[in-house]
């Protein structure tokens, strides 16, 4: 058994016909991360017992109906910013280093009744906050195409562990491109879904009205079943949209046909000269081949796109400085001694977080402050309605964009941890996609057989809001064609 | 300009004890992505109303229901809530004095 080439339907369909049981299947990938991930770091807790033990459960239910949910016995990772019932939530902060998890998020209580055993919570920038893992309070995770590179953040660890093999499938959570970037870097599958299509309830929150929970896998399919779970209504997150489902089998049916009808987008603000070569290229040729699929193609204009990465830096942080308010080692997490309570406050919060969170907090004060307001956080809440107009007047017009994910392939690490403001710029093409409330998805331009040791580039595609199947229908015709030509 | 007692202020008013190295450091960080946000200033807003939030605005209501599944015995969740407190005194959390004599 191969762990890297596992998908969903490969294990349902090796359950079934009994070629290993669940209780193998675990122990192996255990085993694996137990040999592996010390070197990568992808993990910050391994739920060695209970995944067993949920292992052993989707055995006895193979044995008594022959059937298996959506997702039995499939190995999946959970971000550590993602609460599941009885096991820590560090969200890679020192601050939450002891907190154990009163109760299972929404999306893990999905996966838990789809049969999905969940191994462990991954690594992660400290509270979602970077974009190469290295804020992690812990440790960094590392790529696993180049050990000497970082493999993006902030959900470093979930697409270490998925490109690893030591899960099939892992669920991380995006403000500005922490699942996608990630996905770009290592060469997997990565959906962020539209704002409001997947419950919050239960992911420790960064920015509200920014974050949403989003999946990491190998295969388009496998992004689509694990969307499938988690998606839908929740009566716990005011912001859950009602009416939403999603089915994979949507993506199953997306015909070459409808391929065909369809005309992708290409922005010329997204075409700078900040992009590296070799990711042009890349893209270049991803282009070409959507092209042989005679997909129709179009250039358009997003003309504030300029504007997206400081609108970004003024909402964000605004809506941390609230978010983070909570955490004060108070009722849970780590605390110090102090003999007043103001005091103490600010010990625990001075000693709990790292650098990027106390930068985030300060700076989300000053642009909060009396006689700061208008100038920078109203001000960029109008950007922001301007940068979403552009999207739904461009979507008039095309039904899917298609952007480099980032202008680079994974970079060193320490290459950019000096200087906060050439960090925040890696995430240049995918902030936008999250002020607009889009869904969009990071695929990679080749497969494994053709990367021939280079480092990965993924390709992003943009969709109308909850039009995530029409993303999904393009990945898999895309990845379709590139696998048949290895 | 951003100096070292703007930081102070800003950092008092988030709770975050700072060092003085810190302080520094922050103060140059906040300057730097200041600078950098500046550009929002070219953009003309005339007439352009503000997003407030993520995608939707309606007002979302659940009814107000205690939920007796997760107060039950089975579940529980109180007690690992108490069970979360770095200091409790007789199932309660204990905290320092807000105000001294």
């Amino acid at each position: 058994m191969q762990l890297r080439d596992l998908t969903i339907a490969s294990i349902h369909t090796a359950l079934l016909k009994k070629e290993y049981s669940a209780v193998e299947l675990i122990t192996q990938v255990l085993k694996h991360i137990k040999e592996k991930d010390t070197e990568y770091g992808g993990y910050l807790h391994v739920m060695n017992d209970d995944a067993l033990k949920c292992a052993q459960e989707i055995d006895v239910t193979i044995a008594q109906n022959d059937d298996l949910p959506l997702l039995g016995g499939v190995p999946f990772a959970l971000k550590d910013n993602i609460l599941a019932v009885n096991h820590p939530a560090t969200a890679g902060s020192k601050i939450l280093k002891d907190y154990i998890a009163s109760y299972d998020a929404t999306v893990t209580k999905r996966l838990k009744s789809a049969g999905a055993v969940i191994m462990g919570k991954t690594n992660m920038d400290e509270f979602a906050m970077g974009s190469s893992g290295e804020n992690s309070a812990f440790f960094p995770a590392k790529n696993p195409h180049d050990i000497s590179r970082v493999p993006g953040g902030s959900s470093s660890g979930s697409a270490v562990a998925v490109t690893l093999g030591e899960a099939v499938c892992a669920l991380g959570s995006e403000t500005g491109g922490s699942v996608r970037q990630p996905a770009s870097f290592c060469g997997l599958v990565g959906l962020k879904p539209t704002y409001g299509a997947v419950s919050r309830y239960g992911l420790i929150a960064m920015a509200s009205s920014l974050d949403q929970i989003a999946p990491f896998a190998r295969t388009t399919m496998d992004a689509a079943l694990a969307f499938e779970v988690i998606s839908g209504h929740d009566p716990l997150d005011g912001t859950s949209k009602k009416d939403f489902k999603f089915h994979a089998k949507q993506v199953n049916d997306f015909s070459l046909d409808s391929l065909r009808e369809l005309t992708i987008g290409l922005p010329k603000e997204y075409f700078i000269p900040g992009i590296i070569k070799e990711t042009q290229k890349e893209i270049d040729n991803s282009i070409a081949v959507l092209k042989s699929l005679k997909m129709k193609f179009k250039e358009i204009s997003l003309p504030h796109t300029e504007y997206a990465l400081s609108c970004y830096y003024i909402i964000m942080p605004a809506e941390v400085s609230s978010n983070l308010a909570r955490f004060d080692g108070i009722r849970y997490g780590t605390r110090g001694e102090s003999a007043l309570l103001g005091e103490m406050y600010q010990r625990n919060r001075g000693e709990g977080f790292g650098k990027e969170p106390k930068r985030r907090v300060l700076l989300g004060n000053y642009v909060l402050s009396a006689g700061y307001y208008d100038a920078y956080y109203l001000q960029a809440q109008k950007v922001r309605s301007l940068i979403t107009t552009d999207f739904i007047n461009a979507f008039r017009n095309v039904d899917v964009i298609l952007t480099p994910t980032t202008p680079t392939q994974a970079f060193k690490f320490g290459e950019k941890t000096k200087d906060p403001v050439s960090m925040y710029l890696s995430d240049i093409f995918t902030v936008p996609v999250n002020l607009a409330g889009l869904p969009a998805l990071s695929f990679p331009s080749r497969s494994l057989c053709n990367l021939e040791g280079k480092l990965p580039v993924g390709v992003q595609l943009i969709g109308k809001h909850f039009d995530e199947a029409t993303l999904l229908g393009v990945s898999k015709w895309y990845e379709k064609t590139i696998v048949e030509s290895c | 300009m951003i100096t070292g007692k703007d930081v102070e202020h800003y950092a008092e008013l988030g709770r975050i004890a700072i060092t003085a190295v810190e302080k520094k450091a922050l103060a140059k960080d906040i300057e730097k992505i200041l600078e950098y946000v500046k550009k929002l200033n070219e953009v003309d807003t005339k007439d352009v109303g503000p997003m407030n939030g993520g995608v939707f605005f309606y007002n979302c209501l659940r009814s107000d229901i205690v939920d007796l599944e997760r107060k039950s015995n089975k579940v529980n969740e109180t007690a690992r809530v108490t069970r979360a407190f770095p200091k409790s005194k007789d199932g309660y959390l204990e905290v320092p004095p807000v105000f001294t004599e």
